[in-house]
């Protein structure tokens, strides 16, 4: 592995250990959200690190009381690890309305549990792109600012806002040109660095990720670019993917992963907050938005599609890969269709029902396998 | 069709106890007939919505509104569900997910077969849903719309947490949103964000009838509603007596001019005859089994395939007293005997556990539908929350509301069985006192 790419994969390797670590070393207050509607830029304008509340693998047992095995495993272990104490380094937590269940999964982390002390609902419209709902996002984030001082005891200061805006903006840049890394053929990283540089920009803090960023895009530059061989090149959609694990048995079976439609990367990192223009609160009400869709959205199959279909298309890709987990509906309801179209322009796809708490099983790979065996011939 | 098949049908058919209520077969019937002949005159426009849309302001713009969900049930009681499920699930929809839903998915796949219950729904001119009780219905109406190539509406009917972190707060005002949330005080342009998409939603009939709304049908007709809405709590409110003069079998049943009707001269007079009905049990005692000794409530979507399960309970002494799915609002509410310190995680859970109170139950059915995720995760709750509370039983039973396939009935009756053994010994030694029934003016 490049030297380059370490910090990231170190990251990873035990996400919450590394963030304790990091907040014993700094004295950070650690700030955490669910999904990728969350403002992150007003947690940090009031002085917090922003870590996005992750599933992780391994059993349900103590959440199984509330969240039985009909809803989606990702919300089933983020409960079970809350009800573990997992996330008691949090010093607050902010959960959007997204889909049912993170509604939910809100409700009893209220009423069930005591920690974090803060603890915030933001409701997202779901009809993003109607224009009668900049204003309600706009409030809502001023209300969001509002509970934030209340908790923090700072003020947040326009000043504070805009400064994170830049931040966060340079942050999804670098991300955008990691990613386009695998535009070439051969692709000049992995899929699962790139991926592993992604995953990490939702624990890490902006200003150190940055500073990896910078520093690996100096390098591979630098670098041989053909140093990869040719091989079969997928772009997956999932719905969340919280580990390397699909990607890492995706390239085994001998193919890359050039390009993803994931909320914990292209569609959390690709649309910029745009010119405040004096109101940065209405600039960031605009691109969370007006952002590449959740499915729970209205009217988010077109741009999803769009999504999929530019990807494909500035990747040169063969095949796509959907990982959808058991249960999560939004997903589940545009499936059909976007696999009819995606057929129909020529590509090849393979459908998983995923389990976050199992993960990879040998059934999945052998399917991967398959998978990649039609399209290298 | 064999002798076993049938002998099953008739035991899974609910045996209602009201003559009123015995009407709901003959009202639905000319219902889907009435829209049938209608929805094929030309210029008719058609729309199919979600359950929680206003109905006033189509009826104001004379549109021909079906109601998807409820034509799951039909199918269901009527048909042969398996018929539309399989066809969605060729197409790619998971049985995981919402029956109702697959059943219309397959329906429309199907080509809207002129041989489907009831003759079907006719092909709309538009889709309307809000975002309330669930996302998912969300996704079926976009997902409908993209197969059928017509306009969807899609209401923002926000549906929200209480505020802190003590749960839900339950008063009469909450009690009459059946669990909705709808504004906060300190989410107040979330409320006018609502009021603007009901607008949107008369500039959406306007533009499809290409014609303005009429004022001052929607005034009458919102008129009607209330006073359909009021005998409805009225209704309720009776159902408090012991013995209750009307169980759930009946109200079931009952609630469908209320819920797809209401506005119109039928829904008016069957209620005004149902309350004479009610009253009339009520004031002479006459309940649904001979001595109660234990009161249900039932949580939840019923079996539409098994409605025989509800009578069930009555054979072993019981009665399903009331149900919360389709609003258990009455004109009163509280019990001084039966105060909880805490009503739950949200209101949903607190309607349940409130309606527990006010109807004087032993304990709960809850109809745990894994394919409605979110009813189910309240569910749940309402099961935690019943017995921390009020130290109340309940029961989960398992099955989607539309799909037979889901139903394991050897299971679930040993488990019924259990669950009344342990309803009639608590019941025995109730150490609550009934609240009271309040008789109008």
């Amino acid at each position: 592995m490049n030297d380059l790419l370490v910090p990231f994969h170190q990251a990873l390797e035990n996400p919450h250990k590394w963030i304790i670590e990091h907040k014993e070393k700094t004295g950070d207050k650690i700030c955490g959200y669910m999904c990728d509607y969350v403002p992150e830029e007003i947690l940090k304008a009031a002085g917090y690190t922003t870590v996005r509340v992750t599933a992780g693998k391994g059993e349900v047992t103590l959440a199984d009381r509330y969240l039985q095995s009909n809803v989606c495993s990702f919300a089933r272990r983020c409960l079970e690890q809350v009800m573990r104490e997992v996330f008691d380094y949090l010093d607050g937590v902010v959960i959007p309305h997204t889909c049912d269940v993170i509604n939910k999964l809100n409700d009893l982390w209220a009423y069930r549990m005591d920690t974090p002390a803060f603890l915030h609902y933001l409701w997202v419209p779901h009809k993003v792109f109607d224009d009668d709902a900049q204003p309600v996002m706009e409030a809502e984030i001023r209300r969001l600012i509002q509970t934030v001082e209340e908790a923090s005891g700072e003020k947040i200061t326009d000043k504070a806002i805009l400064e994170a805006i830049e931040l966060f903006n340079r942050n999804r840049s670098l991300l955008d040109r990691v990613y386009k890394l695998r535009m070439t053929s051969p692709p000049t990283i992995s899929g699962v660095d790139a991926y592993a540089v992604a995953l990490s920009s939702i624990l890490v803090p902006k200003e150190i990720h940055n500073r990896w960023m910078e520093n690996l895009l100096d390098g591979v530059t630098s670098s041989e670019p053909d140093s990869l061989e040719n091989k079969p090149r997928i772009l997956v959609s999932a719905s969340i993917l919280d580990d390397l694990e699909l990607f890492t048995t995706v390239e085994n079976s001998g193919a890359w992963v050039v390009a993803d439609d994931i909320c914990t990367s292209t569609r959390y990192f690709t649309d910029l907050v745009g010119d405040p223009d004096g109101d940065p609160v209405k600039a960031l009400a605009h691109r969370y938005l007006n952002k590449k869709p959740c499915p729970r959205s209205v009217g988010s199959y077109r741009p999803r599609l769009d999504h999929i279909l530019k990807l494909a298309e500035d990747y040169n890709v063969d095949g796509i890969i959907f990982y959808i987990l058991r249960c999560c509906d939004a997903h589940m309801y545009q499936y059909p269709l976007l696999n009819e179209r995606l057929k129909k322009d020529g590509y090849k796809v393979l459908y998983i029902q995923g389990d976050h708490g199992i993960g990879i099983t040998d059934a999945i790979s052998n399917r991967i396998d398959a998978f990649t065996e039609i399209l290298s011939s | 069709m064999s002798d076993d098949h049938n002998k099953d049908r008739d035991r899974m058919r609910g045996k209602k106890h009201l003559k009123t209520t015995k009407e709901i077969s003959s009202i639905v019937k000319q219902y889907y007939a009435e829209r049938s002949e209608s929805g094929k005159k030309p210029g008719r426009k058609v729309a199919w919505c979600g359950v929680a849309v206003p109905k006033q302001p189509l009826q104001a713009m004379d549109i021909l509104a079906y109601y998807p969900e409820q034509y799951g049930t039909v199918v269901s009681t009527r048909g042969d569900p398996d018929r539309f499920l399989k066809r969605a699930e060729a197409f790619g929809l998971a049985p995981e997910m919402c029956g109702y839903a697959r059943i219309t998915i397959g329906y429309i796949l199907e080509g809207l077969p002129e041989d489907a219950p009831l003759g079907g729904m006719s092909r709309p001119d538009m889709l309307i849903t809000t975002t309330a009780v669930c996302d998912t219905r969300v996704k079926w109406w976009e997902l409908m719309g993209q197969l059928l190539d017509v306009p969807v509406y899609v209401m923002e009917f926000p549906d929200l947490p209480p505020i802190g972190r003590d749960g839900a707060r339950v008063g009469i005002s909450e009690l009459g949103t059946s669990g909705h949330q709808i504004s906060r005080e300190d989410m107040p342009y979330v409320g006018t964000y609502a009021l603007k998409n009901y607008i949107g939603l008369t500039k959406f009939l306007e533009k499809i009838c290409g014609k303005p709304m009429d004022q001052e049908k929607l005034a009458k007709s919102s008129k009607s509603s209330g006073g359909v809405g009021r005998i409805r709590r009225e209704i309720n409110e009776y159902r408090k007596a012991i013995p209750t003069p009307m169980g759930s079998a009946d109200a079931f049943a009952a609630m469908f001019p209320g819920q797809y009707m209401p506005g119109t001269d039928v829904a008016d007079d069957f209620y005004r005859r149902l309350r004479i009905e009610v009253r009339e049990r009520m004031d002479k005692k006459i309940g649904i089994v001979a001595e109660e000794k234990f009161r249900l409530l039932w949580s939840g979507i019923p079996f539409w395939y098994n409605m025989g399960l509800i009578n069930y309970f009555e054979k072993k002494g019981g009665v399903v007293v009331i149900d919360t799915q389709y609003g258990s609002s009455a004109l009163s509410t509280g019990n001084e005997n039966r105060d909880p310190k805490k009503w739950g995680m949200n209101a949903y859970v607190g309607t349940v556990m409130k309606a527990l109170v006010d109807y004087n139950c032993d304990g709960a059915i809850l109809s745990y539908t894994p394919t409605c995720r979110a009813l189910y995760i309240n569910q749940m709750e309402i099961k935690n929350t019943l017995m921390e509370e009020l130290d109340a039983p309940s029961l989960l039973l398992e099955s989607d509301m539309v799909d037979p396939s889901s139903f394991s009935e050897a299971q679930t009756m040993a488990r019924v069985d259990a669950f009344i053994e342990l309803l009639i010994d608590k019941a025995a030694q109730r150490k609550w006192k009934p609240s009271k029934v309040m008789l109008p003016d």
